[in-house]
């Protein structure tokens, strides 16, 4: 199998599974589908690493899966059990119009950038991966979704950036960095929103208006 | 990249050193001084720096001048904080340590050369950010704080999409190393032009999420309702236009690619304008009212990117430093209101003039420069932009801005007019006068230094003047 195939089929695996983070309301089943999608897309940087003969970048990549895949999926459904998340009866949107919408976005992307010489097809699955995640975070109303949308986001467009083929460890970790930052500040947040506005349901949060300060009081 | 590098590192021993007092009275203290300091340092690093690229120098002149502002008025803002027991000591050091760090990303992220380690540095700028906007610690901050983090993380996400594709595009024409604005300049016109126009609409939602552009500007109004006011100060004078500043690099990097998207941004800028002149009109938030006046700001700032001549980037240049002065001090004004009166709402804070002169002339003069009242910095701009639409053959642009500028500034004006009027009330006024003295003296300094026009600002504008190379006109 060329590095080519190894990685159009991890980026396809990674496609199937924000495709069908989309589709999944439960609670804790999404969690699962953003560490499918971390480790397909991390055969697909690794695959990348090898063709390039980077030990550093491979190493990078295989710490970037563990914590993609396994740490922040842990994080999550400890985060869910805490806060005894129900599964999501009532998306922003009806689900077969969702799925309808991320497919599109999906195939625009890849012939979006079809046109570039190389890896066109790659690159536009890998940024396909990201523009869905950010359709699941505006699809969906609970918190964790919402977060899960963003890791799936994350993955999708970090991977453009390494198999775009000018990435080095120092700057994938930096990236890795950022990520895992962005992804406590949200674990955090969504904590906080709990705590003093009372909820998980983050699409139902409608009060910030200009008097809201009479509700603060 | 070592100057981003050593300002970064300097904000983060600053932070380090107050969020060590943190349990003393020396933190805000100590936060005050050292924020100012940075603030003037960062002043001396755009002055002094002329090697370095033009925009990057306005963006960071903007911080240095926004942290002086921000952190000599904020002393007393935090201590009636503490003294009015909505913040603990700690509270307080901590939101000025943060602000160090946030203010030392900014500046690390407009001198960067690097357009990845700007991406880098902008995205710092929302985690930091996170904490400054949820540490009102009740159900509104948390909602802000969620809404600002969410939408920030996702759009700057995107612009890092926009780069992997530029990346790639470089790599297939040219073997370089990190992607840098020149090295991006140097071989945009051979980049295919629609992935690179992608790529380039890619940073354009990263970085225009960032600088409030419309229609990514929604986090603008319910952060800065939520934030203290320093931090309200230092998010709409430093950090949305630094934000700007980047997009504009790239902008102006690739003439052919921004030829594509150039009916874009100026869609985008025009909506803006007419969301935020509509959000201004009859606005009840003293501080929202602010925040969509940056939505405003911004908008004619975009217009000045998308035409990209070397009128309309002086415009800029001049929109960001008046607009960076004024907006700072108008919110340690309003935000002085708000803390006396204890409201936000501007019929609950109208009145002031008699019990507040000093902070009233604050709000009277800052406000009057934002609707561009003549001889302000922002007049010059608006006029200049006005010029560069119709140079560049664009009339129609030039009359339905004028038509927005118009209807924004009375939509503003009614505003500010209604606060510092009205029936008069009294009032005890528990801050310190340092929250008006400085902005007061830095928005009269930045009409007298635009009226003496030294040689160093002179050359500034040259400078950025000449940047202009596949604008209109």
């Amino acid at each position: 199998m060329s590095v080519e195939s190894l990685q159009l089929a991890g980026l396809s695996v990674g496609m199937l599974a924000v495709l069908l983070l989309v589709w999944d309301k439960s609670a804790t089943g999404g969690i699962g589908l953003v560490a499918v999608q971390a480790a397909a897309n991390g055969v697909a940087a690794l695959a990348h690493a090898v063709k390039v003969g980077s030990l550093g970048l491979a190493v990078v990549v295989i710490a970037g899966v563990g914590v993609k895949a396994l740490l922040m999926p842990w994080l999550l459904r400890r985060a869910a059990r805490q806060a005894s998340v129900p599964s999501e009866t009532s998306p922003r949107l009806h689900t077969p119009a969702a799925l309808l919408v991320a497919i599109s976005i999906l195939a625009g992307s890849v012939l979006l950038f079809s046109e570039v010489a190389s890896g066109g097809v790659l690159l536009g699955i890998a940024l396909g991966q990201g523009l869905v995640g950010v359709w699941v975070v505006a699809s969906r109303r609970g918190a964790l979704a919402q977060i899960t949308g963003v890791v799936a986001a994350e993955t999708g467009m970090g991977v453009v950036l390494t198999i775009a083929g000018t990435s080095t460890p120092v700057l994938e970790l930096l990236l890795l960095g950022i990520g895992l930052g962005v992804f406590l500040v949200l674990l955090g947040l969504a904590a906080n929103v709990r705590r003093y506005a009372g909820t998980s349901d983050v699409g139902s949060l409608s009060s910030l208006t200009e008097y809201a300060e009479e509700a603060e009081a | 990249m070592s100057t981003s590098l050593g300002l970064l590192a300097i904000s983060a021993v600053a932070a380090a050193l107050v969020a060590a007092a943190r349990r003393s009275h020396a933190g805000p203290v100590l936060a005050s001084v050292l924020g100012t300091a940075l603030g003037a340092g960062l002043v001396s690093v755009a002055v002094l720096s002329a090697a370095a690229d033009p925009l990057s120098r306005v963006a960071l002149l903007g911080c240095g001048v926004v942290s002086v502002v921000a952190f000599a008025g904020g002393y007393s803002y935090y201590q009636h904080q503490v003294r009015e027991d909505h913040y603990s000591n700690t509270d307080a050091s901590l939101v000025g340590s943060v602000s160090l760090l946030f203010v030392g990303l900014l500046g690390a992220a407009a001198m960067s050369d690097d357009v990845l380690m700007a991406w880098a540095f902008i995205e710092g700028t929302t985690i930091v950010g996170a904490y400054l906007v949820a540490i009102g610690r009740h159900a509104h901050s948390a909602e802000a704080a969620w809404k600002f983090s969410v939408l920030c993380f996702l759009g700057v996400g995107t612009g890092l999409a926009g780069l992997g594709i530029l990346e790639a595009l470089v790599a297939e024409t040219a073997s370089t190393g990190s992607l840098t604005f020149d090295s991006l300049g140097a071989v945009s016109a051979s980049l295919p032009v629609v992935p690179a126009a992608a790529g380039l609409a890619l940073l354009f939602v990263g970085f225009g999420t960032k600088a409030g552009v419309f229609p990514f500007h929604w986090w603008l109004p319910d952060a800065h309702s939520q934030t203290p006011t320093p931090v309200s100060a230092l998010m709409s004078g430093a950090l949305v236009p630094t934000a700007l500043v980047l997009l504009a690099r790239a902008w102006l990097a690739m003439p052919d690619a921004a030829g594509r998207l150039r009916p874009v941004l100026i869609g985008a800028a025009l909506l803006g304008l007419l969301v935020a002149t509509l959000a201004m009109a009859g606005q009840g938030d003293a501080k929202r009212l602010l925040a969509y006046s940056t939505v405003e700001h911004m908008a004619l700032m975009l217009v000045a990117v998308a035409i990209g001549n070397g009128l309309a980037l002086v415009a800029f240049s001049l929109h960001l430093l008046g607009h960076a002065v004024a907006k700072s001090g108008a919110f340690m004004g309003i935000g002085s209101l708000v803390e006396s009166f204890g409201s936000r709402r501007i019929d609950r804070i109208s009145g002031s003039t008699a019990s507040t002169p000093l902070v009233s002339s604050l709000v009277i003069a800052s406000g009057a420069s934002l609707i561009g009242f003549p001889l302000g910095p922002i007049f010059v701009a608006e006029i200049l932009l006005l010029i560069a639409a119709a140079n560049a053959g664009l009339s129609w642009l030039a009359a339905a801005l004028a038509v927005l500028l118009v209807l924004a500034g009375a939509a503003f004006g009614e505003r500010v007019v209604r606060i510092v009027t009205g029936p008069s009330r009294a009032v005890t006024v528990t801050l310190g006068r340092s929250v008006a003295l400085v902005p007061l003296a830095a928005v009269a300094l930045s009409t007298v230094v635009l009226l003496a026009r030294p040689a160093a600002l002179s050359a500034l504008i040259a400078a950025v003047a000449s940047l202009a190379a596949g604008g209109l006109g």
